[in-house]
This record gives C-alpha cells, sequence and structure tokens, in this order.
C-alpha cells in the first residue's frame, strides 16, 4: 500500500500540471457582442362613431306624427387610425305593434326598412369623414284613424364594424 | 631516467601554454534580439442598418426588415456564433410577431424557432471560417402576422394597447488558430560582419 501512495501522489500532481499548462495553451481570443433594436410598438386604431370612440351610444327616441319624418345620421372617422380602415355599418329594424301604413326607413333614396349593410373601405387614406343617414319617414296615408298604430314602437340598431384592410 | 622524463613533461607543459595563447583565433559574439512580440489584434465589429435605433410602429399584415453586418475588424480568423430573437421589450410582448430570414451571406441560418428565434453560424473549417478582412450579412424580416379570426383579433386588439417587442442580436466570436506556423526558415536572419 505504501508503495502504492509513492506513486500516486507524483502522478496527480503531475496531472494537475498537465492540467494547468493545458487549459492555458487551450485558450482562444473570445469577443461577445450584444445588441437590442429600438422598441417595436403596435401602431394605434382608434376609430370615431359620430366623434366618439365609446363602444355603444344612443341615438336618441323620437315620436313621429304622420308626415313627418326624422334624420339619424352616423358619422364615421377613421382619420385617427394609423392603418387603412374599412367600416361596415349594419341596419337592423325591428318592431313592436302594427306597422303604419306610409312608414319606411330610408337611406340614400333606397328603402331599407328590412335593414342594411354598408361598407365604406379605405376611411383613413381617404382623409375626411362619411357618413350615413337613415330617415325614418312617415308619409301620411290620410287614414281616418290610426289609433291601430298608438302602441306601434320602431327599433333601429345601427352596428358599425371598424377593421384594419389588408 | 626519471628526472629526464620530468623535465620533458615540464618542458611539454610550458610549450602547450605558450601554443594555446598563439592558437587562438578570431572570435566575435553576436547577441540578437528579435523584435517584439505582441497579439494580434481581435475585433469583431456589429453594424445595424438605421432603423435597428429607431422605435418602429406596426400593425398586422406589416413588417420591417433589418439589416445585419459583422465584421472581422481583427488580425485572427474567426469563428462566429450568433442568434437573433424577439423579445419583449418590458411586460407583454406583441405576440403576433414572426422572425424570417431573407438572407444571409458568410454565414449559415438555422431553423426560426416558434417564428420568435434564430441560430447563425459560421464553420471554423479553411473555407467557411469568418476570415480577416470579411463580413457575414444577414436580413431578418419581422413581420405582424395577419390573421382574421375571433382569436386572433383578439390577442391584436390586447397587444395593440400594451406590448411592445425588441429585436434582440448576440454574437459570440472565437479567434481560430492561425494556418501560417513559423519555422526557423521563416525567420530573416543576418549577421553582419
Amino acid at each position: 500500500m505504501k508503495r502504492a501512495w509513492k506513486w500516486i501522489l507524483p502522478a496527480a500532481l503531475a496531472a494537475l500540471v498537465i492540467f494547468v499548462f493545458s487549459y492555458g495553451s487551450l485558450a482562444a481570443f473570445t469577443k461577445s457582442l450584444s445588441e437590442t433594436s429600438a422598441v417595436i410598438r403596435a401602431k394605434s386604431f382608434t376609430f370615431y362613431v359620430n366623434e366618439s370612440s365609446s363602444q355603444k351610444q344612443s341615438l336618441g327616441d323620437a315620436a313621429l306624427a304622420p308626415g313627418e319624418s326624422k334624420d339619424y345620421t352616423v358619422v364615421l372617422d377613421g382619420r385617427s387610425c394609423e392603418t387603412a380602415v374599412d367600416a361596415t355599418v349594419t341596419l337592423k329594424v325591428g318592431y313592436d305593434g302594427a306597422w303604419p301604413e306610409g312608414l319606411s326607413v330610408r337611406c340614400g333614396g333606397e328603402d331599407v326598412s328590412d335593414g342594411c349593410k354598408k361598407t365604406f373601405a379605405d376611411l383613413q387614406s381617404a382623409g375626411e369623414t362619411k357618413s350615413v343617414t337613415y330617415t325614418v319617414v312617415w308619409d301620411d296615408p290620410h287614414l281616418d284613424n290610426y289609433e291601430p298604430y298608438r302602441d306601434f314602437t320602431l327599433h333601429l340598431s345601427v352596428t358599425v364594424e371598424a377593421e384594419q384592410s389588408r | 631516467m626519471k628526472k629526464f622524463i620530468l623535465t620533458v613533461a615540464l618542458v611539454l607543459a610550458v610549450v602547450t601554454s605558450l601554443v594555446a595563447g598563439t592558437m587562438a583565433a578570431y572570435t566575435q559574439q553576436l547577441d540578437t534580439t528579435s523584435e517584439a512580440i505582441t497579439t494580434k489584434t481581435f475585433s469583431i465589429k456589429g453594424n445595424m442598418s438605421d432603423n435597428f435605433t429607431k422605435a418602429i410602429e406596426i400593425a398586422p399584415g406589416e413588417s420591417v426588415e433589418y439589416k445585419l453586418e459583422i465584421k472581422n475588424d481583427g488580425e485572427v480568423n474567426a469563428k462566429l456564433n450568433m442568434k437573433a430573437a424577439i423579445v419583449a421589450a418590458a411586460g407583454d410582448e406583441i405576440n403576433g410577431l414572426k422572425l424570417e430570414v431573407v438572407s444571409v451571406e458568410k454565414i449559415t441560418a438555422g431553423e426560426v424557432v416558434d417564428g420568435k428565434s434564430v441560430n447563425f453560424t459560421t464553420g471554423d473549417g479553411k473555407n467557411d471560417m469568418l476570415r480577416v478582412g470579411e463580413t457575414a450579412k444577414v436580413t431578418l424580416r419581422v413581420t405582424w402576422v395577419y390573421a382574421n379570426d375571433d382569436t386572433t383579433n383578439a390577442q391584436d386588439n390586447a397587444d395593440m394597447d400594451k406590448a411592445s417587442s425588441q429585436l434582440s442580436v448576440t454574437v459570440n466570436a472565437t479567434g481560430l488558430a492561425s494556418s501560417t506556423t513559423y519555422a526557423i526558415g521563416d525567420v530573416d536572419t543576418e549577421f553582419g560582419n
């Protein structure tokens, strides 16, 4: 056993010396470089309807008599968007009671009493607002009795969907 | 007889000592010292396109290209390991950003991992190392992928408000052993008179 130690210790020392010298000779030039770009952010996309960006708006109630009409205007403004934007305006019409004779909903000269959908393209680059006007018209049918329409209520729902155009 | 031998030996010793002086030849000692041996320079310089330092605004469907150049500006051939990755600038990152390799020169691109990171490397062999004076060039494209489905739209809208990302580039260069070794014969030695 004593003999073995005579060899182990010098051998271990020799290995250590060789390792130290090898480590030194294996080293090479090294250099590191690290760069990070400036921030990448999302372009803004804010669309205004009737000068408001809120999700819900009330266009207001109205009471009509025969021969009267009421305009509801929806103004579309995509000028604050930093991307091209298309807007689709959908009108849904509902009602309670009996539909009065002579009553209609019109848009651009067309009867849209059953609802309609209209798309406006590229509102941002157009650089101006677009508007859609729905007109509720009650042409007076000159009836003797309007009593059947007393409880009639018209519900107009307009949805504007603004979408980044490709 | 002994006297004779002793006398001859003494005479020979004296003669030899005298001859040693007269046998000496011209001698000259030259001490030469080499010029200073210094380390070669090892320098890697990165040059990024101008937009690398400018804040970029991007929308779904849009992309931005970055050009990166890594020049071996030193005196030692090098092996490069490089990584490019889209990382969050602070907090949330823009989820829809995707990294693409448009072109490479003097360096090889690996596969893009999850559309977010890619590794590049030069070899360390004679033909694919980055030699002194050479420049490795990489063009990367970052695209905000356009997809019009409810899930993606919701994510994009959320990212629009608060997320931001950056392109991170890390280069590690290792000097390679020179192919030229100096033998004695290469040393220009001249001894003057």
